[in-house]
């Protein structure tokens, strides 16, 4: 038998055994490529949703896509707009009054009114429903009663603090006063629902409804969601993309995507890693890569308070100064980053030029501080996550062994048993961590060192001063003010260094020429993108 | 005959609680917060993770949390993941893409591997059944990655015949690269196996009777010589489908292929037992089926098994 036989021989085998084990697989024609038939269609790189539903899985690309927010940042100024809302105002940034945007309709046709959003905020807020924008809602009266942290059933179904005064008017009450409250209303769990999502909860998972740029035509799971753009929205073109067509083919890896990107498949990745960028620059060409222009992440050492022997601030600053941060981000990161010398990254406005005096490099120095500090002969243990940065991580233990004399132990472990041992406050020594924001704000870096503060857990530190200035910058509406009192309680905060600020990554996205990329504050959202063709 | 296969049935029962049991406990013993996994370092509020819990009953003792799993799986249910998707529906989602791969990779290995062992066993000694050997030392050598690797950039990105990720175009196209890498590394073993097996048999006395009572060269080899040589081969063949159920992981994330492997990945990552277990207790179902046709098929080919 001939080699071509036996190998039709084999398929035919195979796809009898397929037909008879009544197993069906994902058959019909591909089309991929961009732009075959002349509309102007882009794909992206997505994994698999857990759901379409923003406020259930409130990372997810395609429910930014479908969703309209009340609030929401303008790609072409990059400022925060109103989008369905018409305004929201307050006095003392406790109570919001908000308006809606009249004649507003869901992709159905049925009105978005302040029901819409009023419904979708408790049912998302009511921990039962275990939604992973529940969180979102914490500042908001009525969270409390939502989620009873006795195991018991809530006694009621709606946030009390959300009060619905006409089809087009709400008012939104705080516990605290807080004037980051415009930026939450753009975040994906604010997002509205329409009647039908409660309807009939289950189909609408499937197909879900929304007010956004883009509406949902298909989900094939595991391979594909097709998203096609809306006649019926309202907002301005700087809340939307170029593409008539965008279609989210599913990954499970970075380098699939990268793969079939180079076989002209796919048109847009984003958040590529470091190790990918050189490559494409090679393989596709310089004019692929798209360079997010706001820096909004950032890598840090925290050190929890609870650890003993690391409790000295001069140690903390000693340990600091002894990282050559140039030297790794030129070589190992291949200036892919830039050294961070603040508590939060430039792009926001309380940022202080070197408010992080001992984040430059000085290998005598640090060593004298050591010594002033009474030394240091136990073993500095760093905690990461074993999966990424384990490069990095080395990089920095070893400046530190080398420039201190110091011991120092890396223990990387998995994401989930990392995740434990901090919110459990068992970590032995510094961990080693990405940051980033949900929106653009000092508050969103700064909380994590208010006492019980949003990631405070990791650190545990606490003062007084500093909590004080922080809730008093949250509720200012004046940005300059605010921006300064941030400004003062960074620099408290930076007195103890319950962490030290270490890198800047630049994030990457990668596209062909009919994809023009666009971030909103640091945020690459495909659904921005141009159609360049 | 139907004795032996209800036996062999029954046979499964404790061999399945066996072995969930044990993937169960090594999953639950695996480090790491379950719940941490759904959220990444922005802690969920404390309400929240209480009321996960709660749900999930992660709080209970070991033995009540397999327990609760087992009366579930004995009314066909497989339980939930953390986002509230039936665990039974994320399988079957998956295991066709896993399935169609494995079984197109089977076939294509058993043609390669029987071709090659024939060749080569019924040349023993000479050029061809040295050909034979290289062919199998150079696939048992290169690991699977690289060649899955190399096929899929010259095959896909260079020349562009099939997508290299993913499965948009269906079967067969999109399955028959990543089948063929799979085949190709395992057909190496499966030609070895079949030409050992074979050259054994060839010097068998019956064959010399054979041979002498003048029957045809492919009367002998074809009617009593391969007959013989294929009862071990067959044994690999069976054992080996159901490894390749399991063993696509590697191949099925090269390949971008939504299969079972990458939901196994994902769920041993997150800590997600009822996910972990569930996969877990249907390949070990398949396995066993497997077993069960391979030891019935002996009859058909040997006849002194039957007895």
């Amino acid at each position: 038998m001939s080699k071509k036989k036996l190998i039709a021989v084999a398929a035919a085998s195979a796809a009898f055994m397929l037909v008879a084990s009544g197993c069906s697989v994902g058959a019909g024609a591909g089309t991929t490529g961009a732009g075959t038939d002349g509309a102007k269609r882009l794909s992206f790189q997505l994994s698999e949703p857990t759901s379409l539903v923003p406020h259930e899985n409130p990372g997810s690309q395609v429910a930014m896509a479908t969703c309209a927010n009340l609030m929401e940042v303008n790609v072409e100024t990059q400022e925060l707009e109103p989008l369905a809302a018409k305004s929201v105002t307050s006095q003392d940034a406790t109570t919001w009054k908000i308006a809606l945007q009249e004649g507003w309709t869901f992709q159905d046709g049925t009105p978005v009114t302040a029901d819409s959003f009023a419904k979708a905020w408790s049912k998302t807020a009511t921990g039962s429903n275990a939604w992973q924008g529940n969180g979102s809602f914490v500042s908001f009266v009525g969270y409390k009663e939502l989620n009873p942290t006795d195991g018991s059933k809530p006694k009621t179904d709606s946030l009390s603090g959300v009060k619905v005064i006409d089809a087009n008017n709400l008012e939104v009450t705080l516990n605290a006063p807080n004037a980051d409250f415009p930026k939450v209303l753009s975040t994906s769990p604010l997002c509205p629902l329409p009647e039908v999502a409660f309807t009939d909860a289950k189909a609408y998972e499937e197909n879900p409804v929304s007010n956004g740029p883009y509406k949902f035509v298909s989900w094939n799971h595991n391979q594909e969601v097709v998203l096609e753009k809306w006649d019926g929205f309202k907002g301005a073109a700087g809340f939307s993309g170029g593409a008539d067509t965008l279609v989210g083919q599913i990954y499970t890896a970075v380098d699939a995507a990268y793969t079939d990107m180079t076989a002209n498949n796919l048109d847009m990745i984003r958040n590529v890693p470091a190790t990918m960028v050189s490559k494409a620059k090679s393989q596709l060409g310089e004019e692929s890569l798209y360079e997010v222009k706001t820096g909004s992440k950032q890598y840090t050492l925290q050190i929890p308070e609870y650890v003993k022997g690391l409790q000295d601030p001069d140690l903390r600053r000693a340990i600091s100064m002894s990282i050559d941060r140039e030297a790794i981000a030129a070589s190992l990161l291949q200036g892919y980053a830039t050294s961070s010398d603040s508590l939060v990254p430039p792009s926001l406005d309380s940022y202080k030029e070197g408010s992080c005096e001992s984040c430059a490099f000085d290998a005598s120095g640090a060593k004298d501080l050591l010594e002033k500090a009474g030394g240091f002969d136990g073993t500095l243990v760093i905690e990461h996550t074993s999966t990424s940065d384990v490069q990095l991580v080395q990089a920095i233990a070893k400046q530190i062994q080398d420039n201190l004399g110091i011991k120092v132990q890396l223990k990387p472990m998995l994401g989930t048993e990392l995740e434990a041992r901090r919110n459990n406050q068992e970590l032995e020594g510094a961990v080693f961590g990405l940051w980033g924001w949900s929106y653009k704000s000092s508050d969103q870096y700064l909380s994590q060192y208010e006492t019980g503060g949003d990631g405070n857990v990791t650190t545990g530190y606490s003062n007084k001063a500093v909590d004080t200035l922080l809730r008093s910058a949250r509720g200012e509406q004046d940005e300059a003010k605010s921006a300064a009192l941030y400004a003062q309680a960074e620099a408290l905060i930076m007195k103890d260094m319950p962490a030290i600020p270490l890198f800047i990554p630049t994030d990457f996205g990668l596209h062909t020429k009919c994809a023009v990329m666009n971030d909103a504050q640091g945020d690459l959202q495909f659904y921005r993108a141009g159609y360049g063709c | 005959m139907l004795g032996y296969t209800v036996r062999r049935i029954l046979q499964m029962v404790p061999v399945v609680l066996g072995a969930t049991f044990i993937i169960y406990a090594l999953t639950f013993l695996m480090p790491g917060d379950p719940v941490a996994a759904l959220t990444g370092s922005r802690p969920l509020p404390e309400s929240t993770v209480a009321q996960i819990r709660l749900a999930y009953h992660l709080d209970d003792p070991f033995l009540v949390q397999y327990g609760n799993y087992m009366l579930g799986l004995l009314q066909g249910n497989f339980g939930i993941d953390f986002f509230g998707r039936p665990v039974l529906g994320l399988i079957l989602e998956r295991l066709p893409v896993t399935f169609a791969l494995a079984m197109t990779a089977w076939v294509l290995k058993m043609a390669i591997g029987l071709a090659i062992g024939v060749y080569g066993g019924l040349r023993n000694g000479q050029a061809g059944d040295h050909f034979a050997l290289v062919f199998t030392v150079i696939f048992l050598g290169i690991p699977g990655f690289v060649i899955a690797l190399g096929a899929q950039t010259v095959f896909g990105v260079q020349l562009g015949w099939v997508d290299p990720a993913g499965i948009r175009a269906g079967w067969p196209l999109a399955f028959i690269l990543p089948a063929l890498v799979m085949a190709i590394e395992a057909s190496a073993g499966l030609a070895r196996l079949t030409r050992t097996s074979l050259v054994d048999v060839l010097r068998a006395e019956y064959l010399r009777t054979a041979r002498a009572k003048g029957l045809s060269p492919r009367r002998v080899i074809w009617g009593h010589a391969l007959r013989n040589a294929m009862i071990p081969v067959v044994t690999y063949l069976g054992l080996s489908l159901a490894g390749m159920l399991g063993g696509a992981v590697i191949i099925e994330a090269i390949f971008n292929m939504p299969g079972i492997g990458g939901l196994m990945v994902t769920a041993i990552n997150n800590k997600e037992g009822t996910v972990v277990v569930g996969i877990a207790t249907m390949l070990v179902l398949v396995y066993l089926v497997f077993n069960l046709l391979v030891d019935l098929l002996y009859g058909i080919i040997d006849p002194r098994v039957r007895i």
